[in-house]
C-alpha cells in the first residue's frame, strides 16, 4: 500500500468522521462522547467486511480528496464547535476555482483548465507558469490579509504535489475537490448573508 | 509571526514548482515506429475465433503481439456487459500451428480492487500496447458507481509477455471524482519515451481528448481533441513526427459520419472537427498504419453503415486520410429487423513482425472473431472491386 492510498482511504473516512461529529453536535450530545463515537467509526470504516470496508467504497464513490479538504476536515475535528471566520475566503475562492474547473472538465468548451495544472513542459510554459504566478498570487493575498488558514491550504497543497501524496499529477486535484466545491456552494450563501448582517450590525 | 513562516514556506514550495517545471522535458514529437515489410507471398486468409465461449458474452478485443512471435489477445467478458461477473480475458494464437490456446482470465473485479484500492463494480474495455520499457501495457476501465459514465482507467504492467501482470494503477484523468473516462482506441507513442493514450468522455458531454502518459504511468498532460456531445472512441494515425490524423465515432444525429481532426505540431494543437467521407453507425473503428507497394498507408476497419454495426469493412487510403477506397467487406449480414445481438464490432488492427495483418472484432456478441491475411490478399480484394 502506497501513502497515496493512506491519504486517500484516511482522506474519506476523515470526512465520514466530521459528518458523524456535526450530526451528534446538532443533536446536542457533549462534545467529548461525541469525538468518541466519531473516532469509533474512523477506525470502523476501515474494517473490510468480505472484502468490502467502508473506505473502500467511499474512495470508489469519491475518488481522493484534495489536500484543502483534508486541512479543513482536520481543523474542525481538531476545534468543531469553533465557527472559522478564515475559511470563509477559502470557500469564495473554490467556489470560483470550481465554476472555472468542473462544467469545462464535463467538455462543454475546447479550453480545458484542468490541463493547465500539471505543471510541467510538455505543451510549453505559458499555462504552468500562469498556474504558478496564480499560486504566488494567493499566497500574497492571503499573507497581507493575515489568513492563516487560506495560507496553510496553499502551502500544504503545493508540497503535497511536490511530495506526489496523491495519485494525481495534476496541482487542482490537490488544491480542490468536487465535494468541497460543492460545500462551498451551499456556504457562499450563508457567507453573504452573514456579511451583509454584520454590516447592518455594526451600524 | 507564523503567517511570516507559512509565507516564506509557501515561496520556498513555489521555488520548488519552478524547479520542477524547467527541469520537466519539453515538448516531444511522436515517434514513428518502422512499419513491418509487406508479406508479398500468395494470397493468404484465415479465419478463426479468439475466444472459445468462457463466458455468455464477449466484447471489445485488443491485441499484441509477444516476442516469440505468438499474438495475444484480450477481450471483456461475462454473463452480459456490465454484470458483476465480468473479467479480462486473454488467449494466445501460435502461428506455426495456426491455432488459439485456451481462454484464460487475468483480471477481474477483485483484483482491481485490491490493487487500486476502491470499490469496484464491473469492469470494461481493455486495450494493450508494447510499452516503451518493453512490457506489455494493458490499460482497462473499471467503474465504481453508474454505468459506463461513471468510468475510470486503470493500467496493469507485464514483464513475462503476459504470464503475469502488476497490481493495477488507477490513472488520474479528471477532477470531477475521477469519473467518465474510457479507452478504445490505439495508445502511440512520443520521442521522449512517453504515451499517447486516446481516451473518451461519456458523462453529459461525449468528447475525445488525448493523454499523455509518463514511463511510470501517470497522467501528465492532456489535449482536448473535441469537445460538446458527439464524439467518441478516437483513434490516432500518426503520418509523420509532427503530422497525425484523428478519426471518432459520431454520437450524433443528422449525416452518420467518422469525425476527424489533424494536428502539424505533435499534439500540441488540432483542428476543428470535420466529417470524413466515411458513414459510421454510432460505431467503434481502429486504424492501422501499414507500407503498401512502397509507400505508407491508412489502413481502417470500420462498419460501412449509418445504421447498424451488420456491416465490417476495410478502407485504405494513400494520401494520409484525404480520401479512402473501400478494399472489401469482412461480415455484411444484413437483419432486419435490426439485432443488436447479431453485431460486428469493436474491430482491432494488428500487423505482426511477419507482415500479416489481424484482424479482430465482436462477432454477434458472444465470440472474439480472428482473421489473419496478408497484403497479397488484400491488393486481390482491391482488384476485385476494381475491376468494372
Amino acid at each position: 500500500m502506497t501513502l497515496a492510498t493512506i491519504i486517500g482511504l484516511s482522506g474519506v473516512s476523515l470526512l465520514l468522521s466530521a459528518v458523524i461529529l456535526k450530526l451528534l453536535l446538532i443533536l446536542k450530545l457533549p462534545l467529548n462522547k461525541a469525538r468518541i463515537i466519531a473516532l469509533l467509526v474512523f477506525i470502523a470504516s476501515f474494517i473490510p467486511v468480505e472484502g468490502y470496508s467502508l473506505s473502500l467504497y467511499l474512495r470508489g464513490l469519491f475518488n481522493d480528496l484534495s489536500i484543502t479538504t483534508l486541512c479543513l476536515l482536520l481543523l474542525f475535528l481538531y476545534r468543531p464547535q469553533v465557527q472559522h471566520i478564515q475559511s470563509r475566503s477559502v470557500f469564495i475562492l473554490t467556489a470560483l476555482a470550481g465554476l472555472l474547473l468542473y462544467p469545462f472538465a464535463l467538455g462543454y468548451s475546447p479550453v480545458d483548465p484542468y490541463a493547465w495544472g500539471y505543471l510541467n513542459q510538455s505543451h510549453g510554459l505559458t499555462a504552468p507558469l500562469t498556474v504558478t504566478g496564480l499560486l504566488l498570487f494567493l499566497a500574497a493575498y492571503a499573507f497581507i490579509k493575515q489568513n492563516t488558514l487560506l495560507m496553510a491550504c496553499i502551502m500544504t497543497s503545493i508540497i503535497a504535489w511536490q511530495l506526489n501524496l496523491l495519485e494525481s499529477r495534476n496541482i487542482w486535484d490537490h488544491l480542490l475537490d468536487p465535494l468541497l466545491w460543492l460545500y462551498s456552494l451551499y456556504q457562499l450563501p450563508v457567507i453573504i448573508w452573514r456579511h451583509f448582517h454584520n454590516k447592518a450590525s455594526s451600524q | 509571526m507564523l503567517n511570516k513562516s507559512l509565507f516564506t514556506l509557501t515561496l520556498l514550495a513555489l521555488s520548488g514548482v519552478l524547479w520542477s517545471l524547467f527541469n520537466s522535458p519539453p515538448p516531444a514529437e511522436f515517434k514513428l515506429s518502422p512499419l513491418p515489410l509487406s508479406d508479398n507471398s500468395s494470397p493468404f486468409y484465415r479465419v478463426d475465433f479468439a475466444s472459445h465461449q468462457s463466458t455468455p458474452e464477449v466484447h471489445s478485443s485488443t491485441a499484441v503481439e509477444l516476442a516469440d512471435h505468438r499474438v495475444m489477445a484480450f477481450w471483456y467478458g461475462g454473463t452480459r456487459e456490465g454484470h458483476k461477473d465480468v473479467s479480462i480475458y486473454s488467449n494466445i494464437w501460435d502461428p506455426k500451428t495456426g491455432l488459439w490456446g485456451q481462454d484464460r482470465e487475468i483480471i477481474n473485479r477483485q483484483f482491481t480492487r485490491d490493487s487500486t484500492w476502491r470499490y469496484i463494480r464491473k469492469l470494461g474495455n481493455p486495450v494493450v500496447m508494447r510499452g516503451p520499457d518493453q512490457g506489455l501495457w494493458l490499460f482497462y476501465v473499471s467503474v465504481s458507481v453508474g454505468g459506463w459514465a461513471g468510468s475510470a482507467i486503470n493500467l496493469s504492467r507485464s514483464y513475462d509477455e503476459g504470464q503475469t501482470w502488476s497490481p493495477a494503477r488507477r490513472l488520474i484523468t479528471s477532477p470531477f471524482f475521477n469519473l467518465s473516462t474510457l479507452i478504445k482506441g490505439k495508445p502511440i507513442q512520443y520521442q521522449d519515451g512517453t504515451i499517447g493514450l486516446p481516451v473518451y468522455h461519456e458523462m453529459l458531454g461525449k468528447f475525445a481528448e488525448l493523454l499523455r502518459i509518463n514511463q511510470d504511468g501517470e497522467v501528465i498532460y492532456k489535449t482536448r481533441l473535441s469537445w460538446g456531445t458527439h464524439s467518441l472512441q478516437p483513434i490516432v494515425f500518426i503520418t509523420s513526427e509532427d503530422n497525425a490524423l484523428v478519426m471518432m465515432r459520431y454520437h450524433g444525429s443528422g449525416l452518420r459520419r467518422i469525425l476527424q481532426t489533424r494536428t502539424r505540431d505533435a499534439g500540441l494543437s488540432w483542428s476543428p472537427i470535420s466529417r470524413s467521407a466515411l458513414p459510421n453507425p454510432n460505431a467503434g473503428i481502429i486504424g492501422l498504419n501499414i507500407q503498401w507497394q512502397g509507400q505508407e498507408a491508412l489502413l481502417l476497419a470500420f462498419n460501412n453503415s449509418e445504421e447498424e454495426r451488420d456491416d465490417l469493412s476495410l478502407a485504405l487510403s494513400l494520401d494520409k486520410g484525404q480520401s479512402w477506397q473501400l478494399i472489401t467487406t469482412i461480415e455484411l449480414n444484413p437483419l432486419d429487423p435490426p439485432d443488436n445481438s447479431k453485431q460486428f464490432s469493436y474491430p482491432w488492427l494488428l500487423q505482426t513482425r511477419n507482415g500479416q495483418i489481424h484482424l479482430f472484432y465482436t462477432w454477434h456478441k458472444n465470440h472474439i472473431k480472428h482473421i489473419v491475411f496478408n497484403q497479397t490478399w488484400l491488393e486481390q480484394k482491391l482488384a476485385q472491386r476494381k475491376k468494372p
